[in-house]
């Protein structure tokens, strides 16, 4: 019997920039591998490169990817399709259909099974039939995606950090799901920056380092360093900038998400909201600066306020990083030279934001918003997808902030942001 | 919150509020039936088009609810508005003489086009075209209906919330557009990456759709009285 897939790359990458070299590993029916490493050391080119998606991002590949026995580029369409089910740490841009049913009923009909056949009972996802795919949260979107895959039948499963934004229920069930597809003897393909996510598994490690295996074996404790949590300093509140009285909010054609919200967001503290996908956070955020009004009640301000969306591509104004901190800063050269080192981003001060990875796009938007001198920055996932050393780099600017009596006011359900928060407030579901 | 806002805001709930439920699970053919009855009122007796106001408001309220009547009456009002003011500017350079009530006149009808079209557009699913374009044997691209209806709105959204960092950053909505864009490109070609052979494979099922009478005998029964009415405008009975 072959193997489920057999791994064997000479160099991949992309012309005149990232190579990964020597990539080699290969995983039996039921077996869970984790590829974990730091930002950039060539995780996404090797998902690209099994899921045979590498030349389609412009990439090349020299080596073979097989799948059970057969060369994955040889394969036709339909049969990759059946193989494996891919779904991306934004699982929003994985799916084709409007609405739940047709996502669903669509992948099947790829397959020629028709949806009246399908139980969508497992997973909750009966609820959500008839709900837009554009309203629902990762989490919701996550299951959607599972159901597909157990209904497809799929043999393997490739996650990219398939827990980067679900609160902590969700991910049991994710954990929950990844035993079952085992038990089905489905094999797993997991990419997480933090491997520790899976040690319940005791997963074998394909760790990479700057597109070099660095190890790839069995699970073993001494492997990596554990996440390093930014200490927190005690901190005094330094006044009310953004207060919330008896507000409600919901969205056109939706129910109420908050009611009767009543809080108060304070200068010098870092406050992290938390609480189950789909329980307001980020309308919060968008409440608090102003973005949104409030379907009834009211919101104060004592100071101006910024929001900071989860992707950051829709709060930059100018396309190159240094024209957007010389807009902020009224063409203040000095000013963005000194902001650049201190948020470690001088480096990418004249690349395209196209070419910028999460990390660098997010500290530079705290970065610009921070010149332009607002009071409260209210920020969505601030670390979502973010390695441990990127994740420190965006806390300690989050931090400075905060030093100088600013309020940060974050959404998150990552547990080193929780740490680091001053206040945390727990949303729950309505 | 600026009028680029609130227009987006009411093209967005006017076109894709919308679920798979309400009229969007009548039988096609009466809805075929519901359409051409309103085409037929638009096109040869347009004098009397302010009249699907009347009718397709208390519809409207059935599906797809008050907010969408809310957004598409203030829509239509906006559209035959801005019509009736410029045919009243034409007017003023002495092409032609216009009545007061004439600009109501444009307003109203305006309105009932308006709304005939847009509530039009909200009964048709996404997946009777997709049925329908596989049944015509376009069974590589009878994803398209699918992803639009999903890619649109979401490219909706992009742009409000642009919009909305740029009301917090105190600028003009036309320097959002870049950003708004950007997104959209880059959501774009994630979701071809993402969706890489899903895309390359042609369906080999259509899709069922629940059906329901009640909504298929209230389209069938107004598009009665909207023919009905018509032949009296034309007095034909």
């Amino acid at each position: 019997m072959p193997t489920l897939i057999d791994v064997n790359i000479e160099r991949c990458g992309y012309p005149g920039g990232f190579e990964a070299k020597n990539i080699k590993f290969s995983l039996n029916k039921g077996d869970i591998l984790v590829i974990t490493g730091k930002s950039g050391s060539g995780k996404t080119t090797i998902i690209r490169a099994i899921t045979g998606t590498l030349e389609a991002a412009g990439g090349f590949l020299k080596g073979t990817i097989l799948l059970e026995g057969r060369e994955i580029s040889e394969l036709k369409p339909d049969e990759v399709y059946k193989f494996m089910t891919y779904i991306p740490q934004e699982p929003w841009y994985s799916v084709t259909g409007y609405s739940v049913y047709s996502e669903v009923c669509y992948t099947l009909a790829l397959d020629g099974v028709n949806c009246a056949e399908v139980d969508f009972t497992p997973l909750g996802i009966s609820k959500l039939t008839d709900r837009l795919t554009y309203t629902l949260s990762a989490g919701e979107l996550q299951r959607v995606l599972w159901l597909e895959a157990l209904v497809k039948n799929v043999k393997l499963l490739v996650l990219d950090e398939p827990l980067v934004y679900l609160d902590q229920e969700a991910r049991k069930i994710v954990k929950h799901f990844i035993k079952v597809a085992l038990n089905r003897d489905i094999g797993v393909i997991v990419v997480d920056h933090d491997p520790y996510q899976w040690e319940h598994i005791q997963p074998t490690i394909l760790y990479l380092d700057n597109g070099n295996v660095k190890y790839y074996g069995p699970w073993r404790d001494d492997l990596f360093a554990l996440p390093v949590v930014n200490q927190r300093r005690e901190r005094m509140s330094k006044g009310v900038v953004v207060r919330f009285k008896n507000t409600w909010f919901r969205y056109p054609g939706g129910r109420y998400i908050l009611r009767n919200f009543t809080e108060e967001f304070t200068r010098g503290l870092i406050t992290c909201i938390t609480g189950p996908n789909g329980s307001g956070k980020t309308t919060v955020l968008k409440l608090g600066a102003g973005v949104l009004k409030p379907s009834k009640g009211s919101i104060e301000r004592t100071g101006s306020t910024i929001y900071i969306p989860e992707n950051p591509l829709l709060y930059f104004t100018m396309p190159i990083p240094r024209d957007e901190l010389l807009l902020s800063s009224r063409l203040n050269e000095g000013k963005v030279i000194d902001i650049a080192e201190r948020f470690n981003i001088k480096h990418i001060l004249d690349k395209p934001l196209s070419k910028l990875s999460s990390g660098e796009r997010k500290r530079l938007a705290i970065a610009s918003a921070y010149l332009a001198g607002y009071e409260a920055y209210f920020i969505d996932e601030p670390t979502g997808g973010l390695d441990n050393e990127n994740s420190r780099a965006v806390l300690e600017v989050l931090e400075s902030l905060v030093e100088e009596d600013k309020a940060v006011i974050l959404a998150s359900h990552d547990e080193r942001v929780i740490k680091a928060s001053d206040r945390v407030i727990n949303l729950e579901m309505e | 919150m600026g009028i680029i806002d609130w227009f987006i805001g009411v093209v967005y709930k006017s076109l894709f509020l919308a679920e798979d439920t309400g009229f969007r699970r009548a039988h096609f053919l009466s809805k075929a039936v519901f359409i051409l009855s309103i085409t037929l009122l638009i096109t040869r007796n347009p004098g009397s088009s302010y009249l699907l106001v009347a009718f397709l408001t208390p519809l409207g309220l059935m599906f797809p609810g008050l907010e969408w009547v809310v957004a598409i009456l203030g829509l239509s009002a906006f559209t035959g508005l801005l019509l009736a003011a410029s045919a009243y500017l034409v007017s003023l350079l002495g092409f032609y003489q216009m009545h007061v009530l004439q600009i109501l006149d444009i307003v109203l009808r305006t309105m009932g086009i308006s709304m005939g079209i847009v509530f039009s557009f909200n009964i048709i699913s996404p997946i009777e075209l997709y049925n329908a374009l596989y049944v015509l044997r376009g069974r590589r691209v009878a994803v398209i209906p699918l992803m639009l209806w999903k890619m649109i709105p979401q490219g909706l959204r992009n742009f409000m919330d642009s919009l909305m960092v740029g009301y917090s950053k105190r600028e003009i909505f036309t320097k959002r557009i870049p950003p708004a864009v950007a997104s959209l490109i880059e959501a774009s070609w994630l979701t071809e990456e993402y969706c890489y052979w899903k895309l390359r494979i042609p369906v080999k099922t259509r899709i069922n759709l629940e059906r329901s009478y009640r909504h298929t005998i209230i389209l069938l029964t107004v598009a009665l009285f909207i023919t009905l009415i018509q032949a009296k405008f034309m007095k034909v009975i």
